[in-house]
């Protein structure tokens, strides 16, 4: 699961207030490269709910630094906002590893009003709910 | 192409193998449109991930393509409130037993219990607060068996969204 998933990703188990963001906690993460275009990332900017994205980074930080798979690998440093950013290439760039190639392989979702844990494995979250959750 | 250049957000409920969206997403990229995000949901994992294999062999870019294990949108129906410009539906559509709707295994590809309608009249809702406005749309199969006409007088009436058939063949 990408932090860009998780950036749409909210727990609608009746009851619940808000059930987003979701937090994460991850077990498993890995990290794999893919192809930057510029313009998608700048396309995504107004889609994306940001402040979310500094919590999910925030959320597998600590993980990110005990996997061992990807040693050497450092979280881009991202501003606490981007509205008035200027969009240059390398912000986009930090942006697109943050959203792309961040991958939660194994762990839980867990709802921030209720606890409801969504499980993710083999990188796939599982969001559906039980009948007395509907 | 003007149509195709202007799409932001592609959602498909019950993705399956992925093919829809991944050839959606290939006429997009054909049409130069690097802006659109596509979504693809199943309430079963192995479809899931079969989404995502179809893509990548057939260079959908995957960065592109979001694939969630849920049932219809659920999880996705506040971030996408009228944001959908193009919705794929192909419903489990074929008219079975009750019991055999609402498992996650093959039998969810097919299983539409009374009429074939019991999963698409729980989508209807949810497909009519995704589109965006006004030039949202939905292209979703059904057969006769599930009454295509009261779909359209239910979504005109309760929705305001005009329901025309497409393209009709046998099955």
């Amino acid at each position: 699961m990408r932090l860009l998933t998780h950036n749409y990703l909210q727990s609608t188990v009746k009851g619940t207030e808000k059930g987003y963001p979701l937090k994460i906690e991850a077990t498993t993460i890995e990290y794999e490269e893919s192809p930057f275009d510029a313009e998608f990332v700048r396309s995504l900017i107004p889609k994306i709910d940001y402040s979310t994205v500094l919590i999910g980074i925030q959320q597998i930080s600590d993980k990110l630094e005990e996997s061992n798979n990807i040693q050497g690998i450092t979280i881009p440093d991202l501003p606490e906002s981007i509205e008035n950013e200027d969009l240059q290439e390398d912000l986009l760039k930090k942006l697109h590893t943050v959203l792309f190639d961040i991958h939660v392989v194994e762990g839980d979702l867990v709802c921030p009003d209720t606890g409801r844990r969504f499980n993710i494995k083999k990188g796939i979250p599982n969001m559906i709910l039980h009948a007395d959750e509907i | 192409a003007e149509r195709l250049a202007s799409i932001r957000n592609v959602l498909e409920i019950g993705s399956g193998t992925g093919v829809s969206t991944v050839f959606l997403g290939s006429m997009l990229r054909e049409a130069k449109n690097t802006d659109a995000t596509l979504f693809a949901t199943d309430v079963n994992k192995d479809a899931i991930r079969v989404t995502c294999k179809t893509a990548k062999e057939n260079g959908v870019d995957l960065d592109s393509l979001e694939a969630i294990q849920c049932d219809l949108a659920t999880p996705l129906l506040e971030r996408l409130r009228n944001k959908v410009d193009v919705l794929i539906f192909n419903p489990p559509y074929v008219p079975t037993p009750e019991s055999e709707v609402g498992s996650d295994g093959i039998e969810a590809s097919w299983a539409g219990g009374k009429d074939g309608r019991v999963v698409f009249d729980r989508a209807i809702p949810q497909i009519a607060s995704l589109l965006s406005w006004p030039n949202g749309a939905a292209y979703i199969i059904t057969v006769d068996d599930n009454k295509p006409e009261e779909i359209a007088k239910t979504m005109m009436d309760e929705y305001g969204i005009e329901v025309v058939p497409y393209v009709r063949r046998r099955a």
